[in-house]
């Protein structure tokens, strides 16, 4: 038995239980000094919920593997070898296999029975007439658009209907359309034809070309888009982080969808995330619960910058709020009426170069140029471009290969030039009015 | 569940009837293993092509994102027909088996004979149907489905027959009788494995 | 028993250096597939760790170090190779060479299909890792999630020759793997020696035969998964998994998990076998509820089907409770195997060789993985955790120190069946102490940094987090388990010449394949011994002293056999 013999086996032994000691306590002070054991501190009600689910599967995790690592440290250090005699052969014992079965299934069953009522809690939607506030989230490589609509209170705060036989879209929420959201749709043979104040038309491409209306069921009363951006530079490169303003104490429900790829909207301190899914809008509900500034970041590995694709959430008490909404207001009903307003107005300039502004102005909203560049061209994410002195050539060039890696190239194929020439043709009709303070003068 | 060494073994009626051999060899067991893994692998298309089916507003082919309903495959003559003449021929490949189970060659090569010629009509027959789809592999879920899984059904029918040709011409060289024989079993197994997929292959693409 | 003079290589190595080549190249000898197998693997590991430690390289300098292009091609080919090209194959090399041995087979059944498969893999591997020459390879993470990987829009997607390569060269493995599971159950089902019933087949052979079963039953939906993203970015224009093509991006991930949760415990399943083959070894005791043993790995393999969902919580396609309480479920079946592994320790006579050392490591680190996927089978802490560093610490937990591990404990306790010396056990202690100290170094700030957000596939990070430090640590450990890994490769080619000579059985094992010489001649066997339990050896060992005791009266120092129960 040549193992037996070798003469390192007992000294071996001392210093593997000094150093499986030595293990041990650099885990414990690693789990204890840096005290990051734990999820933050959670600022909203759901990851309150969810923190308070995590403490109980920490608590029981935490008790099986101290009771397990001790048990097999025990065991390897009690029963080593220490002479050559053969050991009882205990082939199996019917009670201890059945009791290890049986423990385990209980604790995974009130494991199971926990995490599903919070699962409950933290899915389910605030009463009926708790007001809401709707912000639609737009996912998009490697930044997020943030769009406000009216509040509502949950009732009204319906889910998209994915149902073929409804004529009526249902992709408003008892107030307003959101433009991207149509755009999204458009993959399920929708196109939008016209968006003409609270009317937004479309056209179902399924078997034929018959064009269906779609009233919103009240009239747009506040419908912008964020363009508030800090200047944090957390990464090179992101310098500025898109911010979405929350109020506190008032539920808060997230309409995320994509444009392209799969993002995942995750603010650490919430607790939560739930992914932006191309091709569907799904929601999130959020009560945040202290004022503050959070970092939020998109957690689906969505390509190069993925690492750069960062946002802020600032929560400010529900007075703030509503005084910041109320700061927004002449921009929103700005940005609601001109739409309405644009098709209208042809001036001679725009048809001399040979665009169509009407179909201009769909083309943009369809493409999702309103995303980053405003509803009437005013600038968010990216600059103003409303009358933009760029030539028609620039545009274009613009649109192939542009400048910077924000916006993203349009190929000849999805947006031909004539395309263009009309959104170019529509971007000369903008006016923009005096109280608007461009998102953004400049290119970055 | 202790099975030990074998001595006297029941006869299982089902094994005898497919597989011939009772112990099953090796070479047996291994296709029965690999249709199990043919079959994920179809149950994977399949799975994958109702999922996409079932979040669409009309199942059919696309053109510039307009669903055309008229280009839509119907079962017509041919297409049923054929359908018809590959799943017959499981009928003389089986036959083979069993001839050559009675270490009659003569009757298992016509037998033979008969599954490559039922088997290659097929394959012409699925070619025209493909020069007759007025849809290609681009265009939506419904034409790069319909062509994935014809194509690979059609691939395997092509092995198959590969399969039965190389047997078919061992057999010129006096191979197999009435003992050795688990190549032909096995290549009838995958016959009829080939069969069975197009019925359900059918009637999911030409009848659903 | 054969002397030391016979354990030299018999059929190893001919005449001529170049016959010596060849008879590698055209073998389909289990046991020259297997080493073929190991060795290759360890070649492709020694890759993948190295692009760990760019990664972690990266990481500790927050991003200075590489652009996001490279940093994505890094993590994604890092974890493709360690779990295609590492882990995998070298269970495979292992099942290989073992398996058909501890039968009493001669060969596998089929035993040209296995050269095949190696031939494939190493085909597929190639393929893999030749993108880095047609222009950088697969920067998707291993999960390639379309539509990111769908290629079908302007700049957004994971373009170039690398993506297509990856895609070719996985079906290619995953057509190795398939033909080589079919393989491994023909061989389990067919060639046992005499005797050797179902159940008295050791327990490497039960893991090889249900991670067979999911290797049949899950790699063809991955082909076909992966088929579709291929025709999407080939032509197909989208239309499987891009939604603005009429796909669905969830699709995917369905067809994806369907088949890389079973692979998961395709990569746990034949470490639990050889664990399960050295504890009672090490402990001169018989496998502690045999039975229950079995039950358990069947059930964690029916259990394997059904819950790939988990890894899409956060997606909101799910259908939730159900995967949660799947999910949930595994633990029960898992916990039966590590308090069974526990309980052949218990009274038992532990002698901590290397070897078992490393079982014993896998026993507490895998404790840490299993632990933590508890934690994200919560769905609304997944919530939480999904797609952070948490999830990384648990991959790294169950993959590094438990797949790993095992294939390290195998490593030391069938080497010197392999090629008749052992290895050094003193190198041995010490790479096992830098992997034990550097691996959770390594993880265990990762989860704690997934706990305080940060998210997984980033190569930079915000400076203000306080991410620093503990992502500091975690590089020090890498390079600190990779100095392990180096003694452990040194070891490994110092012992191949000049590693003291180990006789048949060195251990004093109980399976069969230590009832042939070392290594073992081609044929494997002179002579099948009978078997009339789990421990053929045992049996022999126990009569050999009966005997003895009967004709002399006298039997000092051997093992006692045991009275009250016997095999
Ligand atoms: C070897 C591979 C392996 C193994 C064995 C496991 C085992 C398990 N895994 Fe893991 N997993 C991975 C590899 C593996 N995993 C990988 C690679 C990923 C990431 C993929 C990616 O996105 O890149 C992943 C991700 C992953 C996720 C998705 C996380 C996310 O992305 O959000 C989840 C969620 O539920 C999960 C759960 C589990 C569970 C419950 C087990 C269980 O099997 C564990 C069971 C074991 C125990 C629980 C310990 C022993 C039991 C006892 C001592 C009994 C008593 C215990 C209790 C009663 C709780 N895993
Ligand atoms: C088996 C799988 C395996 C193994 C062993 C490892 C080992 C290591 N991993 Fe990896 N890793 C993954 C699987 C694995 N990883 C996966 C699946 C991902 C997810 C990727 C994704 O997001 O897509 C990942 C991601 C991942 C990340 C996250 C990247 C990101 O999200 O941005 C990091 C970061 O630190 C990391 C680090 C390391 C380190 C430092 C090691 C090691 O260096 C540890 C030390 C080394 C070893 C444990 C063994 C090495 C073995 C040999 C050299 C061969 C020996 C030879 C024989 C046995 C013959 N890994
Ligand atoms: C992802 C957000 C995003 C989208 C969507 C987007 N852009 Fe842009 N765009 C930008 C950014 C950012 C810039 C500034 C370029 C830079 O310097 O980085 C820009 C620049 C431009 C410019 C040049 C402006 C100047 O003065 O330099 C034009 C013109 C323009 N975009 C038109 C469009 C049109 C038309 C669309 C819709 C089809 C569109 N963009 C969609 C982000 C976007
Ligand atoms: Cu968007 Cu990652
Ligand atoms: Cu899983």
């Amino acid at each position: 038995m040549p193992p037996l013999a070798l003469p390192w086996a007992s000294r071996w032994f001392h210093l593997s239980l000094a150093l499986s000691l030595a293990a041990t306590l650099f885990l414990l002070w690693a789990g204890v000094a840096a005290a990051q054991a734990f999820p933050p501190e959670a600022t909203s009600e759901q990851g309150e919920d969810i923190r308070e689910l995590y403490l109980v599967v920490f608590g029981v995790a935490a008790a099986i593997f101290i009771l397990v690592e001790a048990a097999i440290l025990y065991l390897v250090i009690r029963y080593r070898r220490r002479n050559d005699e053969l050991p009882p052969q205990i082939h199996g014992n019917r009670v201890a296999e059945i009791l290890w079965t049986a423990v385990p299934t209980v604790i995974v069953v009130v494991l199971f029975a926990l995490s599903y009522v919070v699962l409950e809690d933290v899915e389910s939607a605030p009463d009926a007439d708790e007001p809401v506030e709707v912000i639609d989230v737009l996912g998009q490589q490697w930044s997020w658009a943030f769009n406000y609509s009216a509040p509502l209170n949950a009732t009204t705060a319906a889910p998209l209907s994915r149902d073929p036989a409804e004529t009526t879209l249902q992709v408003s929420d008892g107030g307003a359309f959101r433009p991207f959201m149509t755009v999204r749709i458009d993959v399920e043979h929708l196109r939008v034809q016209e968006i003409n104040g609270d009317t937004l038309t479309v056209e179902r491409r399924v078997d034929g070309t018959v064009a269906q209306e779609h009233k919103a069921r009240a009239p747009i009363d506040r419908i912008f888009q964020v363009s508030d951006t800090v200047e944090e530079r957390r990464l090179e490169g992101a310098d500025r982080t898109p911010v979405v303003t929350v109020p506190v104490g008032r539920t808060v429900r997230f309409n995320l969808a994509s444009q392209d790829v799969i993002h995942s909207f995750y603010i650490p301190q919430f607790l939560y995330k739930l992914d932006a899914m191309p091709g569907r809008v799904q929601s999130l509900w959020v009560k945040v619960t202290e004022p503050g500034f959070y970092q939020g970041q998109c957690a689906e590995f969505c390509g190069l910058n993925h690492a750069r694709m960062i946002f802020a959430v600032e929560a400010l008490a529900l007075a703030e709020y509503e005084e910041w909404l109320r700061s927004k207001t002449p921009e929103l009903g700005a940005a609601a009426a001109q739409p309405a307003a644009a098709p209208g107005e042809e001036p001679a300039a725009a048809a001399a170069a040979g665009g169509d502004p009407a179909r201009g102005q769909q083309l943009f909203f369809a493409n999702g140029c309103n995303v980053c560049h405003g509803d009437i061209g005013q600038g968010a994410i990216g600059p103003t471009i409303a009358q933009t002195g760029l030539s028609l050539d620039e545009v274009i060039t613009q649109y192939r290969d542009p400048v910077g890696t924000t916006m993203l190239p349009f190929s000849e194929g999805a947006v031909p030039d004539e395309d263009v020439a009309d959104i170019y043709a529509w971007l000369q009709t903008l006016d923009l009015p005096e109280e608007i303070v461009p998102g953004r003068g400049t290119s970055p | 569940m202790a099975t030990r060494v074998r001595t006297a073994r029941r006869i299982n009626p089902i094994k005898e009837f497919f597989m011939g051999q009772e112990p099953m060899t090796n070479g047996l067991w291994g296709v029965v293993f690999f249709i199990l893994s043919e079959i994920m692998f179809f149950s994977g298309l399949i799975a994958a092509s109702l999922a996409l089916r079932e979040d669409t507003l009309v199942w059919a082919p696309l053109f510039d994102g307009v669903a055309n309903p008229e280009a839509v495959l119907e079962a017509e003559f041919q297409t049923v027909f054929f359908a018809f003449v590959l799943v017959g021929s499981s009928l003389p490949m089986q036959y083979a088996a069993f001839a050559i189970r009675k270490g009659n060659r003569r009757g298992m090569q016509w037998g033979m004979a008969i599954t490559l010629v039922m088997g290659i009509a097929f394959l012409i027959s699925q070619g025209l149907e493909w020069e007759a789809a007025e849809f290609g592999i681009g265009n939506g879920a419904y034409g790069a489905t319909f062509f994935l899984l014809t194509g690979f059904h059609g691939a395997h029918v092509l092995g198959g027959l590969l399969f039965i040709l190389v047997l078919f011409l061992r057999s010129q060289v006096g191979q197999f009788d009435a003992r050795r024989n688990t190549a032909v079993e096995a290549a009838t197994i995958y016959w009829h494995f080939v069969d069975v997929v197009w019925i359900l292959l059918f009637s999911l693409l030409f009848l659903a | 028993m054969a002397t030391v003079a016979d354990a030299v290589p018999r059929g190893y190595g001919g005449a001529a250096p170049w016959a010596a080549v060849m008879s590698w190249v055209t073998t389909v000898d289990h046991k020259k597939i297997g080493i073929l197998y190991v060795i290759t693997a360890g070649v492709f590991g020694v890759v993948g760790a190295a692009f760990s430690l760019v990664v972690r390289t990266e990481l500790a300098n927050r991003g200075a170090v590489l652009d996001a292009d490279t940093y994505n091609q890094m993590f994604t080919m890092h974890a493709s190779i360690m779990i295609f090209l590492f882990i995998i194959p070298a269970f495979v090399g292992f099942m290989n060479y073992v398996v058909p041995l501890q039968l009493g087979a001669r060969d596998m059944a089929f035993p040209r299909v296995n050269a095949l498969s190696y031939w494939m893999f190493l085909f597929g591997g190639v393929l893999i890792l030749s993108s880095f020459a047609f222009g950088g390879s697969a920067s998707a993470g291993w999960t390639i999630y379309a539509p990111l990987t769908g290629n079908t829009g302007a700049n957004r997607d994971v373009v170039g020759a690398g993506m297509d390569l990856w895609l070719v060269g996985v079906i290619i493995l995953g057509a190795a793997s398939t033909a080589g599971g079919i393989n491994f159950m023909v061989t389990i089902f067919k060639m046992r020696a005499p005797g050797m019933t179902m159940f008295r087949m050791p327990l490497l052979g039960w893991t090889t035969l249900v991670t067979a079963f999911l290797t049949v039953l899950a790699t063809p939906v991955l082909a076909a998964a992966l088929i579709m993203l291929f025709v999407d970015r080939n032509g197909g224009g989208g239309v499987f998994f891009d939604p603005a093509s009429g796909g669905q991006a969830l699709l995917w991930q369905n067809v994806f998990w369907f088949y890389s949760h079973p692979a998961v415990y395709i990569m746990i399943l034949p470490a639990m076998g050889i664990i399960s083959e050295i504890i009672p070894v090490f402990s001169r005791k018989p496998l502690f509820g045999y039975r229950s043993m079995v039950l358990a790995l069947v059930a964690i393999g029916l259990l394997s089907f059904v819950v790939w969902s988990h890894h899409m919580f956060a997606t909101g396609g799910v259908f939730l409770p159900f995967f949660m309480a799947s999910t949930f479920l595994i633990a029960v079946p898992t916990g039966v195997k590590m308090f069974n592994w526990m309980a052949t320790m218990y009274r038992g006579s532990i002698q901590l060789t290397t070897a078992m050392l490393f079982s014993v490591g896998f026993l507490l680190l895998f404790l840490i993985g299993g632990l933590t996927g508890m934690f994200s089978a919560a769905v609304p802490v997944d919530f939480a955790l999904h797609d952070t560093y948490f999830v990384v610490g648990h991959l790294h937990y169950v993959l590094a120190t438990g797949s790993a591990f095992g294939i390290f404990a195998a490593s030391y306790y069938w080497f010197p069946k392999m090629f008749g010396r052992f290895m050094n056990e003193g190198l041995g202690k010490v790479h096992f102490w830098l992997m034990f100290v550097g691996t959770n170094m390594i993880y265990w700030p990762q989860l704690m940094l997934g706990l305080d957000g940060m998210p997984r596939r980033i190569n930079d990070y915000a400076g203000n987090g306080g991410w620093e430090l503990m992502n500091l640590i975690a590089s020090v450990g890498a390079f600190i388990a990779i100095s392990g890994v180096m003694i452990f490769l040194y070891n490994v080619v110092h012992s191949m010449f000049w590693g003291e000579r180990a006789g048949d059985d060195p251990w004093e094992a109980n399976t069969l394949e230590w009832a042939t010489s070392s290594p073992p001649p081609p044929h494997n066997f002179d002579e099948v011994p009978t078997v009339r339990s789990e421990r053929p050896l045992f049996d022999q060992r126990r009569d050999a002293l009966a005997a003895l005791a009967a004709g002399a009266g006298a039997g000092a120092s051997e093992p006692q056999p045991d009275a009250q129960r016997e095999g």
